[in-house]
C-alpha cells in the first residue's frame, strides 16, 4: 500500500509496565561497551589480581603435589579468608581501573544526554527521573560490580569447589556479607555521585576531569596532611583512601591508615547524602534541562 | 607574515584571558593554592607548640615531589592540554579559527603558548610561596641557602609543564577520547613505569624530571637495588627531545585535521 494511502494506526507494539521502563534506556547506556575491545580489556586486567592471587591461591594450597617442600611452601601462603579478600577488593590496581571505568561510562551517563539534547526526550515521555537515574546509575553499577561483589562470588564458589570445605561458607560468611555491604556503601555511593557530578555538566570531557581530579587530588594531599598531623581525619580529603578503609572495616579487618569504623561509615553517608541532594535540586526544578 | 604575528597575539591573549577567568581557571588557582595552606597549617601547628612529624623544608621537598610533579602538573596539562582544541571543537568555533588566513600550526602554536603561559605563572608563584612559607624557621639567611635548590625543582616543574603539556594537546588532537587516553598515559603510564627498573624509564617524562630535582626521588628498599639513574643533561636532552617531538607531531596534526568532523565524547 503506498504511504499516502495509509491512515493513522494505533501503535501495535508492546507498552511496558511503568516499573520497565527504565529497562531500555540501562541496556542502550550498558551494551555499547560490551562492543569496545579496549573496553573488554580494561575488564579483564581488573580480573588478573583474583586469578592471579585469589584463584591461584586456593589452587595452589589444594593442586600441588604432598612433598615435603612443597607443604612447607604452601603453609607460608596466606590463607583465604577476610584478610586476604579485603586486600584484593581494595588493591591500588582494581582501584586505579575502576577510576577508569567510572570516567569511561560515568562522565556521560547525564552529561552526553544534556549535550545531545535527548534528555527533554526522556524526560517528557512517561520515565520519570528516578527511573531515569536509576537506568543511568544501574548501567555504571552494573560494570562496578565486576570490581567488588562478581569476583568475590567467584573465588568462593572456586575455592568452595576446590576444597570441598563447605563449611567455609558459614565460618568466613563475612566475606560474602561484607563484601555486598562494601559495594553497595562504595561503589555504590560512588555511583551515586559520578550521576551528580554528570548531571553539573553539559560536556562528559569536564565531568571525567572533576572525578580525575577528585580521585587523584586527595591521595597526594591526604598523604601529605597526613605526614604533618598524623591523624586519620587527614584521609578525609582522599576518596580512594577512604574507600580502602570502607572495605577492610566491611570486612572486620583493621585497615591500615587506623581510620576509625565511623568515620569510614559517616564519610560515604555524606558523600551519598550529598550527591543525592545535587541530584534532587538538578531533577526537581528541571534545572538540569536548562 | 605581520597578519600572522598580530593573529597569534590576538589568539595568545585571548587564550590566555580565557584561563584566567574560566571556572577551570579558578580550580586551576584553587589547587595551586592548596600547598599554601598545608604550610600554614604547620606553621600554626609549630607556632602553638604541637608536636609536628616532619618540618618546614621536609614537607617543601613531600610536596614538590608528590605534589606538584605527582599530580599538580600532569593534571594541570591534561585538564588545559586537552582541552586546547577540544573545547573549540565542542563550542563549534574550531571550523571559524581554522578558517582565518592564518596557518593552523601558529593557530595551534599560540593557543599552546597562551596555556602555557598561565600555567608556568601560576605555577612559578605557587611554588615561590611554598619555599617560603617551608623556610619561615630558617629565616633569610636559610632562604638563600635554599634557593638553588628552589631553582633546580622551578626549572624541573616548568618542563613537565612544557612537555606534559605539548603531550596531552597532542593526545587531543590525536585520538577520539582524549581524556581517556591522555589519563591512562598521564596516571598509569608515567606512574607505572617511571619508578621501574631498567631502561624503559626513559620512555616516560616523570623518570627525567625526577633526575632534575634535587629531592631524593629513587625508589626504596629492594627496586633500589636495581634503579638505573641518568646524568641531567642527558635528562635535559630526553625532555627538549620529547617536547619537541610532541610540538611537531601537533603542528602536522593540526594542519590535517578536518575541523568539522572533530566529534568528541570526553
Amino acid at each position: 500500500m503506498p504511504i499516502f494511502d495509509q491512515g493513522y494506526q494505533a501503535y501495535g507494539g508492546e507498552r511496558r509496565a511503568l516499573g520497565r521502563r527504565w529497562i531500555p534506556v540501562w541496556r542502550e547506556e550498558a551494551a555499547p561497551y560490551l562492543h569496545k575491545r579496549a573496553f573488554l580489556l580494561l575488564l579483564v586486567l581488573a580480573l588478573l589480581p583474583w586469578l592471579v592471587f585469589g584463584a591461584g591461591l586456593s589452587f595452589a594450597k589444594t593442586q600441588f603435589g604432598d612433598s615435603s617442600a612443597m607443604q612447607e611452601f604452601v603453609k607460608q601462603l596466606p590463607p583465604v579468608d577476610e584478610s586476604w579478600v579485603a586486600k584484593l577488593l581494595t588493591n591500588g590496581w582494581d582501584n586505579f581501573l575502576l577510576v577508569i571505568v567510572s570516567v569511561w561510562v560515568g562522565s556521560g551517563l547525564v552529561a552526553r544526554d544534556r549535550k545531545e539534547r535527548t534528555l527533554e526526550v526522556f524526560l517528557g515521555r512517561a520515565l520519570g527521573p528516578m527511573q531515569y537515574l536509576w537506568a543511568k546509575g544501574a548501567a555504571l553499577g552494573a560494570y562496578l560490580l565486576l570490581f567488588t561483589f562478581v569476583p568475590v562470588v567467584v573465588l568462593v564458589v572456586f575455592h568452595v569447589g576446590l576444597t570441598g570445605d563447605t563449611a567455609f561458607l558459614w565460618q568466613h560468611a563475612r566475606v560474602l556479607w561484607g563484601t555486598l555491604l562494601y559495594t553497595l556503601l562504595g561503589p555504590g555511593t560512588l555511583v551515586v555521585t559520578v550521576l551528580a557530578l554528570s548531571s553539573l555538566s553539559r560536556s562528559p570531557r569536564i565531568v571525567g576531569l572533576a572525578l580525575i581530579g577528585i580521585m587523584f587530588f586527595g591521595l597526594p594531599a591526604s598523604a601529605i596532611l597526613w605526614a604533618i598531623t598524623r591523624s586519620p581525619m587527614a584521609w578525609t580529603f582522599s576518596v580512594l583512601a577512604e574507600l580502602r578503609a570502607l572495605g577492610y572495616h566491611c570486612l572486620g579487618v583493621a585497615p591500615e591508615m587506623e581510620i576509625p569504623v565511623l568515620h569510614s561509615a559517616l564519610y560515604f553517608l555524606a558523600l551519598l547524602g550529598a550527591s543525592l541532594g545535587i541530584l534532587y535540586l538538578r531533577f526537581s526544578r528541571r534545572e538540569v534541562l536548562r | 607574515m605581520a597578519a600572522w604575528s598580530e593573529a597569534a597575539k590576538a589568539l595568545f591573549s585571548h587564550t590566555a584571558g580565557q584561563m584566567t577567568r574560566s571556572v577551570k581557571g579558578f580550580v586551576f588557582l584553587g589547587l595551586a593554592l592548596f600547598p599554601w595552606g598545608l604550610l600554614l597549617l604547620l606553621q600554626l601547628l609549630i607556632w602553638r607548640g604541637v608536636p609536628v612529624g616532619l618540618g618546614g623544608s621536609t614537607l617543601y621537598g613531600n610536596l614538590v615531589v608528590a605534589y606538584y610533579m605527582g599530580f599538580l602538573i600532569p593534571l594541570c596539562a591534561l585538564f588545559f592540554g586537552v582541552a586546547l582544541i577540544a573545547d573549540e571543537a565542542e563550542g563549534g568555533t574550531l571550523p571559524y579559527l581554522f578558517g582565518r588566513p592564518v596557518p593552523r600550526h601558529v593557530v595551534f602554536l599560540a593557543k599552546f603558548a597562551g596555556m602555557e603561559s598561565v600555567l608556568l605563572a601560576g605555577t612559578a608563584v605557587s611554588m615561590a610561596g611554598a619555599f617560603v612559607l617551608s623556610n619561615l624557621e630558617a629565616g633569610a639567611l636559610g632562604m638563600a641557602k635554599g634557593a638553588g635548590d628552589f631553582l633546580m625543582d622551578l626549572t624541573a616543574a616548568w618542563l613537565g609543564l612544557l612537555v606534559y603539556g605539548a603531550l596531552f594537546s597532542l593526545i587531543g588532537l590525536a585520538f577520539r577520547r582524549p581524556l581517556f587516553w591522555g589519563f591512562l598515559v598521564g596516571f598509569g603510564w608515567e606512574n607505572l613505569v617511571a619508578w621501574l627498573p631498567g631502561f624503559l624509564k626513559r620512555i616516560t617524562i616523570l623518570f627525567h624530571l625526577h633526575t632534575l630535582m634535587p629531592e631524593h626521588t629513587e625508589p626504596k628498599g629492594l627496586l633500589n637495588l636495581l634503579a638505573a639513574s641518568e646524568s641531567k643533561a642527558a635528562a635535559l636532552a630526553f625532555l627538549a627531545v620529547y617536547g619537541a617531538a610532541f610540538l611537531a607531531l601537533s603542528c602536522v596534526l593540526a594542519r590535517r585535521i578536518e575541523a568539522a568532523h572533530l566529534e568528541r565524547e570526553g
